[in-house]
């Protein structure tokens, strides 16, 4: 293909280069862009190539075909125009494409004497299929305006032509779509001319339908605001344009699966979440959740109609589902597994094996990818499905593969020894992986972890001997090995056994360049056991031990990666508010405001809150402090030197006869004093109720209270 | 040696002006987003432009059609000053000398991103705004001798709590060290404040840092050592910040009727500044302080009037400059 479409001359040095950067990347839109405006310039046949390439790419982009079969047409070549019909037509339900294919009928069929029934076919097949779309309003209208424009020649054929309009617009008042008001004025029109009595009974019978119809169309309007829909698919790459419109689509698809038309019919209400998945994968095809979310739904309503009774439709209905996942797995997610698996999983639940073996040889036998973990979930069902014989012809085939990696035979060995219980066989597969892969410290840790936990001492240590010896692993490598060597001894063996393998550990350490002169840092791997350390983090950190411990592979462990990564970039320096003042800019400070040069200080958020609920300074009438003699009073205060000490009563006397004081001051001077001799008189008059406490000598309200009581 | 003069030669043909905004009045300021993607553009007309930098390449080299300036944002009511980008390259922030602020949020779409999303009123006239690294922060220099520091989530304003260490006249450009541990100030008293980051305490302050006329432009180097000021006395110098005395002094230039943002170029090799005689852009050896002749070739029919900013992309060989003659320029290295 590539050589193909080299041959392109496009004239300029520029989009040479372009259409290199496409062949790099060809999900880079704007390239294409570029090279398709030049494109649509030149004679068909030079850049058919081009679109070909194009539209292998972009399967489901419904502008790139468009944009073929536009230029197709523009030469005539209508066979080929059909052609690409045919191709993109059942595949991509795009409102603008189907358009462009009636119009195209339209055009080229007027002159065949089957013209009208071809077109019918045509409108109904579009409508079947893309009349859910909320943009079909013009479909519709097409197909009564020709469906009414018909000769019908005599009372039968009159007939017939009244019910099949009547038919359409029945059909397309019960969808939400916009400019519906329109079509259902039209359809009383059309009643009207014919009978109006009858007009009247079909628009009251029918006005609910509509009513519901045109809400679910004003909802579906904002559902669907902001979604870009003719948007090329590409692989996901983060962006925020792109997660914005994920998560519109997914708005968008929920808003659909909660019934909005809130009809009882699960049929109709599948038909439209598949519709609108089926328009979100259009443009997020790459995005494997969307081809998941579509074949849940399928099963889900299939249940659903299942528990209804209805089993044709629920068969239907699962087949979908099956043949959701087909296409996502054999177009633009061809590669990925997460599909596949789902897949053989939802067969698997159907009980067609058969099919499930299908579906794991089809991505096996795809050349440039890694196999083992589809060779272990391909273990797994055939021991789940068909016993363990199955699982072994598997793991056959999965090792004869050379593509595939350690893991399948850590898988088949782990299985046996769990699932068949044969301590035997097991141990035969890691030995039969340790010829192929003795070299690989993983495999080895884990035929380490079986044996460990066996509780084979003896086998464990001679194979820790003869991996280590063997001088299969590099010295990098074998650290590893080492170390669990180191772990296990110092688990189960006594003390000379740890010292004599920690010393040969450090042999084979002081081969490489991190660990020299770190021999403390070594001694922390005896004592450490899961997450305990024997020292603090800083102390790791000066004896050495965080630098090697990359390489002994105790990285992998959280803790310590924190500590590593602790001393890494610091955060950036934020301001502190706590040292600078808050400032209202204000080119002229009202009085009554604290000033700053060009400014004011302004209140603290809580009270500059209160202040707004507060009325305005005009309300305020007085009383007024006179400052002059507040100050002057508060000068004649002698403030006590120790705090007083709260009386029994809660609250001092004096105090508060202070502040009477205070308050009675400006007017007599010596009045208090017989005032409060008077009260306290009261409070011991008051003192003949016996039962009741003690007011205290303050509390003017009970005073008052009990002097009415008299 | 004959290398060195070879790849000099070769730079001394390259930057070439391949696009020019069209605005309504004198070209203020001008501005890079931190990707280097987007370039906004304000004016005295009050208009904002956001420009695509890929865009403006492609229709020199293609012939394209499709106008880079993406959208032209018209908000405020008198010219607008300062613009900025944050560092996620998501809001772009505008001042103008109706004294707002005003916040427009670039990852909506359509007709969305041409409203602001917010506006912060300020009871002066905005000379310059500057992003702390975090995104959360406003530096704003106004003609009040305040520098005042927005959090840019509850809009509050914060300032310097010493008032004698603020400046004497109105503050003409900030900018934030790109690891936000100080910031700059340049006013019209003639001096440049250092000020620390986290306690906006002033740290250091160059009075009479281009003698007894205003300084009009601050720039820290990437490394945060060295600053870059621009006054009215036509010389651009060069501040080592740890020792707080001048290392180089441009000379040369001539900006002192409207005064210049000078910048560095993007790999901090070069200084641009203006030459207000010619109409032209000229470029110092950064570390030499010798003037680069031709590198802006002047043969070219450059501007009409002088150059008011420059803005250096951050990651390719482009500047752009904002003129008095309502154009800003994009000089593209090719």
């Amino acid at each position: 293909m590539t050589e193909e479409r080299l041959h392109i001359d496009w004239g300029n040095d520029k989009l040479h280069r372009t259409q290199k950067q496409v062949e790099k990347n060809p999900y880079d839109l704007e390239s294409w862009s570029i090279l398709l405006r030049e494109a649509q310039n030149k004679h068909i046949s030079e850049v058919r190539s081009l679109y070909e390439h194009l539209i292998d790419i972009f399967p489901s982009a419904s502008r790139y075909w468009r944009i073929y079969i536009e230029h197709e047409m523009k030469y005539r070549n209508f066979e080929k125009v059909e052609k690409l019909f045919q191709r993109c037509l059942m595949k991509i339900l795009n409102i603008e494409l189907w358009k462009l294919y009636l119009g195209y009928v339209k055009e080229t069929k007027a002159s065949l004497p089957t013209y009208k029934e071809k077109m019918a076919q045509a409108y109904d097949f579009a409508l079947d299929k893309i009349g859910m779309d909320i943009h079909s309003y013009s479909i519709w209208n097409e197909y009564v305006n020709f469906l009414k424009g018909v000769e019908a020649v005599g009372s039968y054929a009159e007939n017939q032509k009244i019910s099949a309009v009547r038919k359409v617009y029945q059909r397309g008042i019960n969808n939400p779509m916009t400019g519906m008001e329109t079509f259902w004025k039209d359809y009383i029109a059309f009643e009207q001319a014919i009978n109006p009595i009858i007009a009247e009974k079909m628009s009251i019978e029918r006005s609910r339908d509509y009513m519901n119809a045109r809400r679910v169309a004003k909802e579906l309007e904002v559902q669907i605001r902001g979604i870009n829909r003719n948007a090329p698919s590409v692989p996901p790459n983060g962006s925020p344009e792109e997660r914005k419109q994920v998560e519109l689509w997914q708005k968008y698809i929920a808003w659909e699966k909660s019934n909005p038309l809130r009809t009882e019919d699960t049929a109709l209400l599948t038909k439209r979440v598949v519709f609108a998945l089926e328009q979100c994968l259009l443009c997020l095809g790459h995005h494997p959740d969307i081809w998941y979310q579509a074949a849940q739904f399928l099963e889900y309503s299939c249940k659903i109609l299942a528990e209804k009774g209805d089993v044709n439709a629920s068969k239907l209905f699962s087949e979908e589902a099956a043949n959701m996942f087909e296409r996502a797995t054999s177009s633009l997610l061809n590669k990925n597994m997460l599909l596949y698996f789902a897949y053989a999983d939802y067969e698997e639940g159907r009980l067609k094996y058969e099919k499930v073996h299908q579906i794991y040889q089809k991505y096996l036998e795809i050349q440039d990818i890694d196999p083992t973990l589809a060779y272990i979930q391909y273990m797994k069902f055939a021991r789940r499905a068909e016993g363990i014989k199955s699982a072994r012809a598997v793991f056959k085939r999965a090792r004869e593969d050379n593509r595939s990696k350690y893991h399948i035979f850590v898988c088949a060995a782990l299985m046996e020894y769990y699932c068949s219980k044969d301590k035997n066989i097991a141990f035969r597969i890691f030995e039969l992986g340790l010829k192929k892969f003795g070299d690989i410290p993983e495999y080895i840790t884990c035929y380490i972890d079986y044996l460990s936990h066996l509780n084979e001492d003896n086998n464990t240590r001679v194979l820790f001997e003869r991996v280590l010896s063997s001088g299969s692993l590099e010295p990098e490598k074998s650290v590893d090995i080492w170390n669990r060597f180191l772990e296990f001894e110092c688990n189960i063996g006594d003390l000379q056994s740890i010292v004599k393998v920690e010393k040969r550990r450090s042999e084979v350490l002081s081969k490489i360049k991190e660990f020299e002169g770190k021999e403390t840092a070594q001694l922390v791997d005896r004592y450490r056991f899961l997450d305990l350390y024997p020292c603090t983090a800083t102390e790791l950190k000066s004896i050495g031990y965080t630098e090697v411990i990359n390489i002994t592979g105790a990285g992998k462990n959280h803790i310590l990666q924190s500590i590593i990564n602790s001393d890494g970039d610091a955060p950036l320096p934020i301001p502190d508010y706590s040292q600078m003042i808050p400032y209202k800019p204000k080119s002229n400070p009202l009085p009554g405001e604290h000033p700053v040069p060009g400014g004011s200080f302004p209140h603290p958020p809580v009270a500059a809150h209160l202040c707004t609920l507060l009325p305005p300074p005009a309300c305020f009438r007085g009383p007024f402090v006179n400052v002059d003699l507040l100050m002057d009073i508060f000068n004649r205060i002698q403030l006590p030197d120790s705090v007083p000490q709260p009386t029994e009563n809660g609250c001092d006397v004096k105090l508060f006869d202070l502040a009477k004081s205070v308050h009675w001051i400006v007017e007599e001077g010596g009045t208090v004093g017989i005032k409060r001799k008077k009260r306290l008189g009261l409070a011991m008059d008051g003192s003949d109720d016996e039962d009741m406490p003690l007011p205290p000598s303050n509390d003017i309200y009970r005073q008052r209270q009990q002097k009415r009581v008299k | 040696m004959t290398k060195s003069w070879i790849s000099r030669w070769k730079l001394v043909k390259s930057y070439k002006p391949i696009f020019f905004t069209s605005h309504k009045g004198p070209c203020y300021t001008a501005v890079f987003s931190h990707d280097g993607k987007y370039a906004a553009t304000g004016s005295a007309d009050t208009s904002v432009k956001l420009l695509d930098v890929e865009m403006m390449v492609a229709k020199r080299e293609t012939k394209e059609t499709a106008n880079p300036c993406r959208h032209t944002l018209k908000e405020h009511k008198q010219p607008v000053t300062t613009v900025a980008f944050d560092f996620s390259d998501t809001k772009l922030v505008t001042g103008s000398q109706d004294g707002t602020i005003k916040f427009f949020d670039l990852s909506k779409l359509g007709r969305a991103r041409q409203r602001s999303v917010c506006t912060i009123s300020d009871s002066h006239v905005i000379h310059s705004i500057d992003y702390h690294p975090s995104s959360q922060y406003l530096l704003v220099g106004t003609s009040n001798p305040v520098v005042r520091l927005y959090d840019v989530a509850t809009q509050t304003c914060f300032a310097s709590a010493n008032e004698l260490e603020y400046h004497s006249a109105s503050v003409n450009h900030v900018a934030f060290s790109c690891d936000g541990k100080v910031y700059a100030s340049a006013s019209s008293d003639g001096s440049i404040k250092l000020w620390d980051g986290v306690s906006s305490r002033c740290v250091a302050t160059f009075s009479e840092a281009h003698g007894q006329s205003s300084v009009d432009c601050v720039r820290i180097s990437r490394n945060f050592k060295y600053l870059l000021s621009c006054g009215r006395d036509n010389i651009i110098r060069l501040w080592d910040l740890a020792m707080g005395q001048v290392l180089i002094a441009y000379e040369g230039g001539s900006h002192a009727k409207y005064g210049l943002k000078a910048s560095f170029s993007h790999n901090e090799r070069f200084v641009l500044g203006a030459n207000d005689g010619s109409n032209t852009a000229v470029a110092w050896d950064t570390r030499t302080g010798e003037m680069e002749q031709g590198l802006v070739q002047p043969s070219i029919p450059g501007h009409a009037a002088p150059i008011r900013e420059i803005a250096t992309s951050p990651n390719v060989s482009g500047f752009l400059t904002a003129t008095e003659d309502k154009t800003a320029r994009y000089w593209h290295y090719s």
